[in-house]
């Protein structure tokens, strides 16, 4: 290779490089922005009931309740999704519960 | 995306974490980082434990990494070969292998965490280049316990916004990966034009 070709080959990669590094950091900067206080996020499939009663800063019993399952120590994960499939219901099912337990506990709680 | 990630740790537990250490570390692209959030998120939530999460992705990681580093070394020997047919191209490995041996360690030590995305190519690199496996071992697993820590204490702490803090980690993790090849390139560069400014 020569020395004039190896080193286009280099500049040029020196200017990709440069140019993924502004987008990663425009990317970074845009995404900073959204990092705020989150309570109350939407619940989603992935959650697992115990993550809705940490994120949403509810008593386990409120959760355990709505869902019908034991919340007790010793149990490993299990995602909403899991569950939903396991009672044959789309997780929504389990959303739209989830979402009025918490309503009428807030209302309560008020 | 985000969330079939999260869902694998919320149905497989820490076993998801290892698997995905371990892969990430040679060039299999799954979002580890994202899986161990997960898996910080799920032990402040008591789903988990964290030192399980923790030692986990640490076994898997430093498993990955040995593996790309065994695979470097016994390429090594053929690169060099190849290496030697040509006498600039011999010049140049030697000069890598001098770099690897004057730098290699904290080089390791970085690429597991500061410079993350790079630390693949860094594994494969210090084995072809000679490191020695214990200077290897060593400044890797301190890396890696460091890049576990980080990533799995932050989702511990905040639990209740892993999803917009994983967007804003990957594309930070990114910019520094990319950041850093950039500068490396343009040293290059500089030194080209230094060495010879009046060719051309």
């Amino acid at each position: 290779m020569s020395g004039r070709h190896s080193r286009r080959l280099l500049a040029l990669g020196f200017t990709v490089a440069l140019a993924v590094t502004l987008f990663f950091a425009m990317q970074a900067l845009r995404h900073a922005g959204a990092i705020g206080p989150a309570a109350d996020a939407p619940i989603e499939g992935w959650m697992t009931p115990r993550y809705v009663s940490l994120s949403w800063d509810l008593p386990r019993e409120v959760v355990a309740e709505a869902l019908g399952v034991d919340l007790g120590g010793g149990s490993g994960p299990r995602s909403l999704a899991s569950l939903a499939e396991e009672r044959g219901v789309p997780v929504e099912v389990l959303v739209d519960e989830l979402e009025t337990a918490i309503e009428s506990y807030r209302a309560r709680a008020r | 995306m985000t969330d079939t990630v999260f869902g694998l740790v919320s149905s497989w537990g820490v076993l998801a974490i290892t698997l995905s250490a371990f892969l990430s570390c040679l060039l299999v692209p799954i979002p580890t980082s994202l899986m161990m959030l997960a898996g910080g998120a799920f032990a402040a939530a008591g789903d988990l434990s964290f030192p399980a999460v923790a030692g986990g992705a640490w076994l898997g990681a430093v498993a990955g990494d040995q593996t790309g580093f065994r695979i470097g070394r016994t390429a090594g020997p053929g690169i060099g070969r190849f290496a030697a047919r040509h006498p600039r191209r011999e010049a140049l490995f030697a000069r890598a292998r001098r770099v690897v041996d004057d730098h290699g360690g904290y080089g390791v030590f970085l690429s597991t965490w500061a410079v993350a995305p790079l630390g693949p190519y860094v594994n494969l690199a210090a084995g072809a280049a000679g490191l020695g496996a214990w200077r290897f071992t060593l400044w890797d697993a301190a890396g890696e316990a460091i890049w576990v820590i980080g990533y799995a204490g932050l989702g511990y702490l905040f639990a209740d916004r892993i999803e917009t803090l994983g967007a804003f980690l990957s594309n930070a993790s990114g910019f520094l990966a990319a950041g850093t090849v950039t500068l490396l390139l343009g040293l290059l560069l500089l030194r080209r034009r230094a060495v010879r400014p009046s060719r051309d």
